[in-house]
């Protein structure tokens, strides 16, 4: 996968990379001047909105063993949480996406519940992001 | 005795008709200007508001004035647009116009006199008038109309809600963007919309974007619209799979700002230049056989011609007709936009060809395109055409005459003078039953170049517009031709690098030398 504005090698205390990997303000300034303020929160609020979407169809997924839907559901999880420059939720994605893609439906639905946890600390870190901004 | 159309004095005015003053004279103005605005993309919701303006002024005219012999409605090129002028011969309504109220649409108590007045002042609030009295004879009310520009139609398909949003912010500056999260959804839209554009997902529910290529493929209508897929599938097999579909480009999210626009401009850059080459090459052949050739030299002069076809439409011929008395140009361009307007204009290439083989040789363009106004306002199909037509004939001693019908002014280029424009100009063929021409004649002197044009020239490109054939333009072409020794192959090159972005309307320039 492709991703050019990487937050990694920013100076830093480890807290910092942690948060930093969750959510890249850069990755977010660096739309915000592509587009407009408007525009982001525009953007951050179909996120978030998508975000809730997601855990609860990772959920369901989980509850049922659905191997194709969890599949489909981190594989655009994946793409948008690069777009916002959320590293940490889109390397669970892709882990889980690809014990999908191999047919291994138990290591894929073990990673449920931290990609939950993910998908929460990152809808945490888009909420501090914008109260930082406000 | 024939109403004439005005010429205004240092502005290129095409009068779109003149007529007695009734209430049926008004239905005709509303008519002609209904088929100008369409013929310039013009959207429909605002073609309807500016037909009741004029519908509005000239009723008020008819009701009102009750010494008004005559109405005229004409256009003068503007910037990206028009200047709309109305004309008539009674009484100086500046009272009237300054006194408008505003119309207050939360009440239910509208205004029963001085109405349509109020409404002129809510749809064009930056009106102008000039009374006549006391220096003209006529009343001006102008506005103006800027054409909106031609935006490429990009349809987006993904399932994904926060990447539809983002390519749609990120394109729809320069775009129109139409999204959808459902791919046979956006199937149906397309089959009965069309795009100039898809850029599609890969991986999606129900119809996943290789399905949804595979149903575009099978349809003749839109097995060409340019196609991306625009996918966070990073895996080679998948790639490939794509790379048989026929698709324009393959791009990997997350994707940038400017990764989108440059692929997206690329693209559609790309086929608009497969496009044109097709319409060139079918225009070509059909242009060969319905235009007889220019000879290069007549009379002491040496003439050249060099034309643009737009992608899909306008329609521009030029006629040449040989007699005893000399050699007649006709240049004609049939208005509209479209593919049904390039093919009508073929059809109709034909059809004129025949009709002016049956006219009577003439040495007075003027006649010509007398005979070509009748024909047509007595003609079902023609009386429903508008178009623009400057008749030029050169005698074999080299007097050369001109008249035009509604046709942008030819230009005069003499060696280390400005360029001036040649002030002939007459009411558009069909709109009236007895027009008139008024001929222009005169003799060029060694070196000197006119040159005839449409106003494809002008204004048909997208981005990068060329201002109207103002005095500036053509001060830049005499530099150009100062330095050169330039035919209309050399004028067409000059405008290419003008512009940028699409033809929209054909363009024709035709060059006079005397030699």
């Amino acid at each position: 996968v492709e991703h050019t504005h990487s937050c990694n090698g920013t100076p830093g205390s480890s807290a910092d990379a942690n948060q930093r990997r969750l959510l890249c303000s850069a990755t977010l300034r660096k739309l915000e001047a592509d587009t407009s303020a408007q525009a982001l929160r525009r953007l951050l609020s179909v996120y978030r909105t998508e975000l809730h979407k997601r855990s609860a169809t990772i959920a369901d997924a989980h509850d049922r063993q659905d191997n194709e839907r969890l599949q489909i559901c981190v594989h655009a999880l994946k793409s948008s949480a690069l777009s916002f420059g959320c590293e940490a939720l889109a390397e669970k994605c892709l882990q889980v996406e690809d014990f999908c893609l191999h047919a291994l439906h138990a290591r894929a639905f073990d990673h449920c519940e931290a990609l939950l946890l993910l998908i929460q600390k990152t809808l945490d870190a888009v909420d501090a992001f914008e109260s930082a901004g406000a | 005795m024939p109403l004439m159309p005005s010429n205004l004095p240092g502005r290129n005015f095409l009068s779109l008709a003149v007529l007695p003053v009734s209430l049926a004279a008004v239905r005709v103005m509303r008519e002609r200007a209904l088929r100008f605005l369409q013929s310039r993309w013009v959207p429909a919701a605002q073609q309807d508001d500016l037909a009741l303006v004029i519908s509005e002024y000239f009723t008020n005219v008819v009701k009102h004035s009750p010494g008004a012999t005559h109405i005229e409605m004409g256009v003068s090129t503007l910037r990206g647009g028009v200047t709309f002028i109305l004309r008539d011969n009674g009484s100086d309504i500046s009272p009237l116009l300054a006194a408008i109220k505003p119309l207050d649409t939360d009440t239910d108590d509208l205004p029963v006199s001085g109405l349509g007045l109020s409404l002129i002042g809510a749809l064009v609030p930056d009106f102008r008038y000039t009374p006549g009295w006391p220096v003209a004879q006529y009343n001006e009310f102008e506005f103006d109309v800027v054409f909106t520009q031609h935006r490429s139609r990009v349809v987006i398909i993904d399932d994904d809600d926060t990447q539809l949003c983002l390519a749609e912010i990120f394109l729809s500056d320069e775009y129109s963007v139409t999204c959808f999260s459902d791919a046979r959804r956006a199937l149906a839209h397309i089959f009965l919309e069309g795009a100039d554009l898809i850029i599609s997902d890969i991986y999606m529910p129900d119809m996943d974007g290789i399905l949804l290529r595979k149903r575009l493929a099978a349809n003749d209508d839109t097995r060409l619209i340019p196609f991306i897929f625009l996918t966070g599938c990073g895996q080679a097999s998948t790639r490939e799979k794509v790379c048989t579909l026929s698709v324009d480009d393959v791009l990997v999210k997350p994707v940038e700002k400017d990764t989108l626009l440059s692929a997206v401009a690329r693209v559609l850059h790309r086929a608009r230049d497969v496009s044109a080459s097709i319409n060139v090459s079918l225009d070509q052949n059909i242009t060969d056989a319905l235009w007889r050739p220019l000879p290069e030299r007549y009379a002491g002069y040496r003439l050249s011609r060099d034309y643009r076809v737009a992608e899909r439409g306008g329609g521009d011929l030029l006629v040449p007709l040989h007699s005893d008395t000399g050699m007649t140009m006709i240049l004609m361009d049939v208005m509209g936009h479209g593919v049904q307007a390039k093919f009508f204009a073929h059809a109709l290439a034909g059809y004129f060809h025949g009709l002016f083989a049956g006219f009577p040789h003439e040495a007075d363009p003027g006649r010509y395109l007398q005979w070509l106004s009748e024909t047509m306002n007595s003609h079902a199909l023609l009386s429903g055409t508008l178009l623009t037509c400057v008749a030029v004939h050169i005698t074999p001693a080299g007097r050369v005459s001109l008249a035009s019908a509604g046709h942008p002014w030819p230009w005069l280029f003499r060696p280390g003078a400005a360029p001036i424009p040649v002030e002939v100009s007459g009411v558009l063929p069909g709109l009236g039953v007895s027009a008139t021409y008024r001929v222009v004649d005169m003799t060029l002197a060694p070196g000197e170049r006119l040159l005839l044009f449409t106003d494809g020239l002008f204004e048909s490109h997208g981005k990068g517009r060329v201002q109207g054939d103002s005095a500036e333009t053509m001060t830049s072409l005499a530099r150009q031709f100062a330095t050169r020794d330039m035919t209309a192959e050399g004028v067409m090159a000059v405008f290419d690098a003008m512009v940028q972005g699409a033809v929209l309307d054909d363009a024709t320039a035709v060059v006079i030398q005397r030699e």
